[in-house]
């Protein structure tokens, strides 16, 4: 499985991606994403409820994530303030995930 | 009408003629019932917010502080992502162990207090909301912002940031985003977007210079800069002396904020560049405050946020800076220099731009 994560805006204005190819995360990493993934449950998160989540305030992340599964692909967009308690988790970890690697750039 | 270049889906590039903004300014009662009503509003969300069983209770004890006496009111997030779960330090008690609730609770009394004391105005909606904020958000959560309702405030990943609720400034910030909403809702896009988060700007620069004792000259004009990690010392977030060389380092890459129209970001980035073009306004305010003072530019600048209207673009702001002044000076409340300085400090960033 391939997830392409990107993280933008926030009080810092940043501008974070990430690509990763889920085979080549070591084992724990990878168990610990599983794990986040099902915790988030993508895959009952409607579309229409995500586009009717309006983004209020101010300084909110926008962020966007991409998975590809052989043939299948979803797409799914949050804010610091539509994404839901389970998904936030799985947001922490991909920004410090996407951050890491841009450190180490 | 239109300038050659808008790529505004919405295009937005008018002037609004005067006589609406005459009935703008005349409408402050139905201002104030509109004002009430989002207060009341505001109150109701905030009781029916998504909460787990845990936040219940929670929830009943926030319902317990004093309300109409912009109570502050800390959370500690413990590294979690749920809001207003672990209430830590509320109004009046005595200090907490934790350093950043004590910040973020010091902090916020000091914003609050300029609002009430300098600008007459009663915390967040002027009704006396509670002030609601949330630390230690999330994990190594690089970002503060406004939800709507409440602030919140993450830890830094500890090597380009460091805590976010580590700075009065930062505080000033995400507060006056409240403000703006109850005032002219300033929507958060483009232009309209840029102004929302250079008032945010302006006023944490303010309070802070206030609160420090500095005048426009001795001041560092930084936003953030208390909340970098230990080896970016000297960058910020932001400058509004200078916008554009707050910071270069590996996360952030290096500031792009311009500080003068000619260099407008037109990317989609950043809901299309609302903490990128804030350099354009913020760099005016900047020269006017040392032509007049930062406190006489501050009061300008609040009189004007309340008579903005939510899809206001750089044109309107000016003038609408510019009315405001003329009220001020009228009242004796600033002096008359002020209106030749906010039309010299806008020119200087190329305001008002022309319309062909
Ligand atoms: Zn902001
Ligand atoms: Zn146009």
């Amino acid at each position: 499985m391939h997830i392409q994560f990107s993280c933008v805006g926030g009080m810092a204005n940043l501008d974070l991606n990430v690509v990763i190819d889920t085979d080549e995360l070591p084992q724990a990493k990878r168990d610990q994403l599983q794990h986040l993934m099902e915790t988030a449950d993508l895959s009952n998160l409607s579309l229409g409820k995500m586009i009717e989540a309006k983004a209020k305030g101010a300084d909110a992340f926008s962020y966007k994530l991409d998975i590809l599964e052989e043939t299948e692909q979803q797409s799914f967009t949050f804010t610091d303030t539509t994404a839901s308690g389970k998904v936030r988790p799985l947001l922490d970890y991909l920004r410090n995930l996407a951050i890491e690697v841009k450190l180490a750039e | 009408m239109h300038k050659k270049d808008c790529s505004k889906s919405m295009c937005q590039c008018f002037i609004v003629p005067t006589y609406i903004l005459e009935n703008l300014a005349q409408n402050e009662v139905e201002a104030a019932r509109v004002t009430i009503a989002k207060s009341r509003q505001m109150r109701r969300r905030r009781i029916f917010k998504e909460y787990d069983i845990n936040g219940v209770v929670a929830l009943t004890d926030a319902g317990s502080g004093r309300h109409g006496e912009s109570a502050r009111h800390v959370y500690d997030c413990k590294g979690k992502t749920k809001l207003r779960v672990n209430e830590a330090r509320k109004e009046g008690d005595r200090s907490s162990g934790d350093s950043v609730v004590n910040q973020a609770y010091d902090y916020s009394g000091v914003v609050r207090d300029y609002f009430k004391d300098i600008l007459q105005r009663n915390s967040i909606d002027n009704e006396g909301l509670d002030i609601i904020l949330n630390v230690h958000y999330g994990n190594k959560f690089t970002n503060a912002y406004w939800d709507g309702d409440e602030m919140v405030f993450g830890d830094g990943d500890g090597i380009i940031f460091s805590n976010f609720a580590n700075s009065l400034d930062v505080i000033g910030h995400e507060l006056t985003h409240g403000v703006t909403q109850f005032t002219s809702g300033l929507e958060y896009e483009g232009q309209s977007g840029a102004l929302n988060e250079h008032l945010s700007d302006v006023f944490g620069v303010t309070i802070k210079q206030y609160h420090l004792k500095q005048t426009a000259s001795d001041a560092d004009w930084l936003i953030g800069a208390d909340i970098m990690g230990p080896s970016l010392k000297g960058q910020a977030l932001r400058s509004m002396k200078a916008p554009g060389t707050a910071f270069d380092n590996k996360l952030m890459g290096k500031d792009l904020q311009p500080d003068h129209m000619r260099n407008y970001y037109k990317g989609e980035r950043d809901n299309h560049g609302v903490h990128i073009n804030s350099g354009i306004p913020n760099k005016a305010f900047y020269l006017v405050s040392m032509e007049i003072g930062t406190d006489k530019a501050a009061l300008i600048w609040f009189e004007a946020m309340q008579h903005l209207f939510a899809t206001a673009n750089f044109n309107q702001f000016v003038q609408i800076v510019l009315k405001a002044a003329h009220k001020l000076v009228d009242g004796g409340k600033v002096p008359d220099t002020a209106i030749q300085s906010i039309e010299a400090a806008f020119n200087a960033v190329g305001l008002p731009e022309s319309l062909k």
